[in-house]
């Protein structure tokens, strides 16, 4: 009987012995980071910089992307959205443009960033760019993209139809 | 055959003469104690453990395999550098994860913010060796490319996870 005791408290105690090594949710913060941390939008980070905290740990340094993950790879490609109808808002709608912590002039400043000539969409972009506004972005960002695989296949649909070589890295 | 016999009977009877049962135990007994002992009275040099934690360098304060250290200021996983591999390398055998998100932290020897990226080892199964929580930099999963919660072996070849890196990336400006 008392074996059996011994053993019943030993088998109710090994959780919380294995839980213990979970880490304690009371954890102070970092040395030398005691101050919270200025919102992303306050920061006034230069476009490089908000590129490498919102963007590029899944499109990576380049705009390479990376297909295990469904994301689109952008160099050399992403300026096509704007030769065809409806490119020039999804570039604004879809959801790591719209729901990053960006402001919409750092995020206006982004997009121009990303599609110039010697940036990320390299020879993509079309010759009579219009660059992006805050204004623009304000007024585009706030309608939301519902169904953003049906909206994006079908403007990869209408570049196929413009003779656009596809080159997405998604296939 | 019989020259045998008596060969082994008497040697038996002989032992048992002169050697008692309760005298073996005990024996026995201390010779358990003192072998489990054996390790910690040899001389062997204890010092590697004690230099394991690294001395801190002047412009980067603090052990890097201690949650305390700033450049672990958003992670939430277990330490490479506890794991068989070092602040900015995966343990062998295991594949980093391209796939990341990345923070800043601000060190505390220069007072500046670095965009540190935390990197998922991946391929082994949890080292469950210091495991840390610090969300500094982190954001809520509604933007989950800044969230440190998820399992950003995502894009490796498996996703199984065994221990987060911190690498630095540059200097916020």
């Amino acid at each position: 009987m008392r074996k059996l005791i011994i053993g019943l408290v030993c088998a109710m105690v090994a959780p919380l012995a294995i839980a213990r090594a979970i880490p304690n949710p009371d954890q102070r913060p970092a040395p030398g980071n005691e101050e919270p941390q200025k919102p992303i939008a306050q920061a006034h980070y230069s476009t490089p910089v908000n590129y490498q905290l919102q963007c590029a740990g899944c499109h990576l340094d380049d705009g390479e992307g990376s297909k295990a993950n469904d994301t689109p790879r952008m160099k050399g490609f992403v300026g096509n959205f704007l030769k065809v109808e409806g490119g020039r808002e999804f570039l604004v709608r879809v959801p790591g443009m719209s729901q990053s912590a960006l402001s919409n002039a750092q995020l206006a400043d982004l997009l121009n960033w990303l599609l110039k000539t010697d940036g990320i969409a390299g020879g993509s972009t079309p010759e009579h760019y219009r660059p992006y506004t805050e204004e623009e972005v304000a007024t585009t960002r706030k309608v939301s993209l519902l169904n953003l695989p049906d909206v994006r296949a079908d403007l990869i649909k209408k570049m196929v139809e413009q003779g656009i070589e596809i080159s997405d890295g998604m296939d | 055959m019989k020259l045998l016999d008596r060969l082994f009977e008497r040697s038996t009877r002989h032992v048992a003469d002169t050697t008692s049962r309760r005298k073996f135990l005990g024996r026995l007994g201390s010779l358990m104690v003192a072998g489990a002992a054996l390790p910690v009275l040899l001389p062997i040099d204890r010092t590697s453990k004690a230099l394991a934690a690294e001395a801190p360098k002047a412009g980067d304060p603090g052990d890097p395999n201690s949650c305390d250290y700033w450049r672990y200021c958003s992670i939430d996983g277990f330490l490479c550098s506890c794991c068989g591999g070092s602040v900015t390398s995966c343990p062998p055998g295991t594949e980093v994860s391209q796939v990341t998100w990345i923070g800043t932290c601000r060190n505390p020897g220069d007072g500046k913010d670095y965009i540190i990226a935390y990197n998922d080892c991946c391929g082994k199964h949890s080292c469950a060796q210091c495991a840390c929580t610090r969300n500094d930099s982190e954001e809520p999963l509604y933007r989950p490319f800044n969230n440190n919660d998820i399992n950003w072996c995502l894009a490796a070849k498996s996703n199984i996870y065994n221990c987060t890196v911190a690498i630095i990336r540059g200097v916020t400006v």
